[in-house]
């Protein structure tokens, strides 16, 4: 299946593709800094990222700007989602979509 | 463990270092998280971010230096040459070598063919270079520094002709 360009940002992330996905979606309801990030994530998907996967994620977010840092709050640093991140993450969650409809169709009749 | 944090480059330090150190203490110490660090500080090194990379260049000043960088590029990675330089040291070049060869070949009609005017005719054009650097590579420096660098190489190269010369000739 053909990629959309706007998709490929995350794939060429390697094994950081995953982590970045979810900060994503973190950020997508507000900005946060890595702890709230890490909790977020635990508690919506069920995955506790290590720190350095966690900042690796969030350095090739912030330099591919999908992310970018706000002004530190407490000598902590929250992110937020640029447009570019959130048209990143819509057009993802779009084919992801896709994905499990066919997957979901699929099981249902076999 | 958070001098794990220490393995991370220096720029990525300056980036994230607190906040992952931060993150470190808050989170119950285990092994998996150590592997973790490791993996990402070796992630690090061998995939910098423009994120890092970026704060690293600012900390050093490096925007007031790319531009000089650029500059001296465009000049010839060194003294400032322009057009002008250029156009001197091709004529030195090109000159001098139509001289040698033009001097070098009379002397072989006028005195007969010659080891001596052969190595002249065929190693001569290296003397004409060595000299247009004048306008070029060693452009501004002092005239002592240039007549040893330039002055120098050319007693070799005259040295190594002669000595081709001696030995086809015995």
């Amino acid at each position: 299946m053909a990629r959309r360009d706007d998709v490929a940002d995350l794939d060429e992330f390697g094994r950081f593709a995953e982590p970045a996905l979810l900060i994503l979606v973190s950020l997508a309801d507000g900005p946060r800094h890595g702890y709230a990030i890490t909790e977020d994530i635990a508690s919506f998907a069920g995955v506790r990222f290590g720190p350095g996967s966690l900042y690796g994620a969030i350095a090739r977010l912030e330099s591919r700007g999908l992310i970018e840092a706000l002004e530190a709050e407490d000598r902590r640093n929250p992110y937020q989602l640029t447009a570019v991140g959130e048209k990143a993450l819509r057009a993802r969650l779009a084919s992801m979509q896709v994905v499990a409809k066919v997957g979901q169709r699929r099981l249902a009749s076999a | 463990m958070s001098w794990l944090v220490k393995l991370y480059p220096p720029a990525w330090r300056r980036r994230y270092g607190r906040e992952l150190t931060e993150l470190i203490a808050a989170q119950p110490a285990s092994f998996g998280t150590a592997i973790d660090l490791v993996a990402g500080a070796v992630d690090a090194w061998f995939n910098p971010q423009s994120s890092t990379t970026a704060m690293a260049a600012d900390a050093k000043g490096a925007g007031t230096m790319v531009p000089k960088m650029l500059k001296l590029r465009c000049a010839g990675y060194g003294p400032e040459v322009t057009a002008a330089d250029s156009r001197k040291a091709a004529a030195v070049t090109i000159g001098g070598s139509l001289a040698l060869v033009a001097a070098s070949m009379w002397a072989m009609a006028y005195y007969g063919r010659n080891p001596y005017f052969d190595s002249l005719l065929t190693m001569g054009w290296l003397l004409p270079f060595l000299f247009s650097q004048h306008y070029t590579t060693y452009k501004g420096r002092p005239a002592r520094v240039q007549a040893v660098l330039i002055g120098v190489p050319a007693v070799i190269v005259t040295a190594i002709a002669l000595a081709a010369a001696w030995i086809n000739s015995n």
